[in-house]
């Protein structure tokens, strides 16, 4: 955590967005991290897309776990809500808050330990249920504030900084999370911003549960010769399948973006991904398929990055469950209780 | 004996890989670990020993942890673990386990304050949530006492008339990462000191289901067995220093440790690292001529009600430092220690260094200045670590 605010200057030069906030206007307090951390490159994407999208801070929930990525909400979106809940338990916490008030946007934000170590459990049943999040796992394949430990998302083989191999075969979390039902899946490298800032941006305007695994090499625990998390590995193996654009609802369709060997994915609240094929062999919305071409391509110790899959009319747990539109929080006496009158047309269903 | 500069948490790992060599000519050594700040040195150090006939599992939670060291005792074999804080609040559900299980694994815990919100410094609140699990706590004041406990604590915890859990507290950062001068004995005389590790009731030749399900007098009997071999704890203590002593020449201080209590007026009774500045604090005091004298209780479960019971008998006043509270209650050793004193005695709680705030001899000389200034004790009071 940090105690120093960033000074509340705004360059004239900063463009404000449909709300008439800048860039400035996403971020958070100066961050604590290493410099150079990849996560502090996730943050400022997760600013860009939600300054692109105009997304009203106050409409955002951050959730955490604990981890050196899940301390980052305090680095960006200073004006939305946050809440760093404990080691692995954040999709619990999530879930709750948006059973309780749907209304808010949720964004989790979780590390590979987080996630796949400790929180292994939390994560696949927030997945398998549909709740209706982004979820963003910083994946560094080690224990970053505990100084370097491997993590369950670290390869078999791979090299610790001092020397030590790691043992334990790896955990993909972008393969558990097709299992598991997510409906938005995808992978990207936080020194892509190209890649990364479209994907956040998909996620976010995805109904249901969105995962986004972006692999965040660790400066100064994980970014050495032998480790399959650092920046060289990453750029040397990095199996893009599409290169992906976000097209928000209001944005007419043009010719422009007419297919060859680009697809549009209409997502339900009418806008567009737009992914430009760089493997003519992949297709985003056939679930098993890609499981399988991941899988090929990890064999080959490539990491494909892209959207991996999406369902665009999926289906989120409120619907699972039927709730009501208006958030559970602030429904009132009177749409509890709806009268006689209504009362009577339900009796009268069942006679 | 050889003199080694070793922080506590170091230590407490050296001592675990001298014990779990120990048992290389019995059932070998287990043990699961995760890291947690400010423990974490603890299982990094024994992660890096080569210790034959040993498997130390970095496993994905501290539950595992302790579920790794609860299977390795019910194969036979010698088991440790080390945590802290929220780590062991996570690990409370096997720490329940291992004590009914009645399964000798040593914990060392570098006590840390719990969250959200999140403090990284001492309080001795995460290990007293498990003051009334059935598992052994001993509070160290400094890093030999955290190296011997260990040890202590194998050959208590294993002890066929204990057969329980043994936890080692030693305060986050305090003493967990103060590097000092430690004792460290030879491998032949731990050797000698802990004999091959020996669980009756492991899994052996003869199969067996250890947890099943069991009905209520069997559950009350069961409870009153760990009660009464808990309550046997002080004399076989008593008896594991003698032959501490006989070993490694040196004698590992007793459960309870009182400094120039006997005719003392005012007695300041502590636990962890805090009777240390206590003690000088007493010193000044009685220089200007105070009765005052200090008690520190390092054994705090089993409490070693009577002996406590004898330190305060005729003391006019007692000053309970908590680094911890009970919430909706006061801080848990002034809970546990107030009906020990005469009748009409001032038995007064000073809440102090929770969070990990300093307690500098200031501090409690002006615990002590208050105590002086009351008739009659009264509710918790927190002492503004300024
Ligand atoms: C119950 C519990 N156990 C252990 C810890 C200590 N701890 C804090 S962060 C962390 C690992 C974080 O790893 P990851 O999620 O990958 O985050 P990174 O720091 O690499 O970004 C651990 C083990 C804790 N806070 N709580
Ligand atoms: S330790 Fe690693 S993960 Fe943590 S801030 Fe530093 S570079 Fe980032
Ligand atoms: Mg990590």
């Amino acid at each position: 955590m940090t105690y120093i605010a960033k000074p509340k200057l705004h360059h004239p030069s900063l463009q404000p967005n449909a709300l008439g906030f800048t860039r400035r206007d996403y971020e958070g307090r100066i961050s604590t991290l290493c410099a150079g951390c990849g996560h502090d490159s996730i943050s400022a994407a997760i600013v860009q897309a939600c300054y692109e999208l105009s997304i009203e801070p106050h409409r955002v929930a951050k959730m955490s776990g604990i981890g050196c990525s899940s301390k980052t909400p305090d680095y960006f979106l200073g004006q939305a809500h946050g809440f760093n809940s404990v080691h692995g338990r954040m999709p619990s916490v999530l879930t709750g808050a948006a059973m309780a008030n749907r209304d808010l946007l949720y964004l989790g934000v979780s590390g590979d330990g987080d996630s796949a170590s400790i929180g292994l459990g939390q994560f696949a049943h927030a997945l398998r249920r549909g709740v209706n999040m982004v979820y963003i796992c910083e994946n560094n394949g080690v224990y970053g504030l505990t100084k370097g430990q491997f993590s369950a998302t670290a390869d078999q083989g791979a090299k610790s900084k001092s020397g030590e191999v790691h043992v334990d075969s790896a955990i993909d979390l972008i393969s558990m999370a097709l299992l598991l039902g997510a409906s938005y899946v995808a992978r990207s490298f936080s020194g892509d911003k190209k890649q990364l800032v479209p994907l956040i941006k998909g996620a976010i305007r995805h109904k249901g549960a969105a995962i986004l695994d972006v692999i965040s090499p660790c400066v100064t625990f994980n970014n050495h010769l032998g480790s399959t998390k650092s920046f060289d590995y990453v750029r040397e193996h990095d199996e893009a399948v599409n290169a992906v654009d976000f097209v928000p609802a209001k944005k007419e369709i043009t010719a422009d973006y007419e297919p060859g060997t680009t697809e549009l994915v209409r997502q339900h609240d009418g806008s567009y991904l737009k992914l430009s094929k760089l493997r003519p062999d992949y297709d985003t919305s056939d679930r098993i398929a890609a499981l399988a071409y991941l899988q090929e391509h990890q064999a080959q110790g490539e990491l494909v990055t892209g959207l991996i899959y999406v369902a665009p009319e999926a289906a989120d747990l409120h619907d699972h469950l039927g709730t009501a539109d208006t958030p559970l929080n602030t429904l009132t006496e009177k749409e509890l209780c709806p009268g006689a009158k209504a009362l009577e047309v339900v009796n009268g269903e069942y006679r | 004996m050889s003199l080694e500069l070793l922080s506590a948490n170091h230590g407490a790992a050296m001592a675990a890989t001298l014990a779990a060599r120990a048992n290389r000519k019995g059932r070998g050594f287990v043990s699961g670990v995760y890291p947690i700040t400010p423990s974490t040195e603890c299982m990094e150090f024994l992660c890096n020993q080569k210790i034959e006939k040993s498997h130390v599992v970095r496993v994905e939670s501290e539950h595992s942890a302790m579920g790794v060291c609860i299977g390795g005792a019910a194969a036979g074999a010698r088991t440790f673990t080390a945590t802290s804080s929220n780590g062991l609040a996570y690990m409370v559900e096997n720490c329940i386990t291992a004590a009914t299980m009645r399964f000798p694994v040593v914990i060392a815990v570098a006590n840390r304050t719990l969250g959200p919100p999140w403090n990284i410094w001492a309080d001795h609140g995460d290990a007293l949530i498990l003051r009334d699990a059935g598992i052994i706590q001993f509070f160290c004041a400094d890093n030999q006492e955290v190296f011997d406990s260990v040890l202590c604590g194998f050959r208590l915890a294993e002890d066929k008339r204990v057969m329980m859990p043994v936890m080692v507290c030693m305060e986050g950062f305090i003493l967990s990462h103060r590097t000092a001068q430690t004792d460290v004995p030879e491998q032949d005389k731990v050797d000698a000191f802990l004999p091959p590790t020996d669980v009756p009731h492991r899994l052996a030749q003869i199969p067996h289901t250890l947890g099943q399900i069991e009905v209520p007098h069997q559950t009350e009997m069961h409870r009153m067995q760990h009660h009464a071999a808990m309550l046997d704890v002080p004399a076989i203590y008593r008896e594991i220093q003698d032959e501490f002593e006989k070993i490694f020449g040196r004698r590992p201080p007793d459960m309870l440790v009182p400094y120039k209590a006997d005719d003392a007026e005012t007695l300041i009774v502590s636990m962890g690292t805090i009777p240390i500045t206590a003690e000088r604090v007493v010193d000044d005091l009685r220089a200007q001529g105070k009765k005052v004298g200090s008690l520190r209780v390092r054994l705090f479960r089993p409490l070693p009600v009577e002996a406590i019971g004898r330190v305060f008998a005729g003391k006019k006043r007692i000053a309970v430092i908590d680094r911890n509270i009970g919430l909706g209650m006061g801080g848990v050793l002034w809970q546990d220690t107030r009906a020990l004193a005469d009748p009409g005695t001032v038995v007064q709680d000073y809440l102090a260094g929770m969070g990990g705030g300093d307690i500098r001899p200031e501090h409690i000389v002006k615990m002590v200045e208050d105590i002086e200034a009351r008739t009659a004790s009264g509710a918790p009071k927190l002492m503004e670590m300024v």
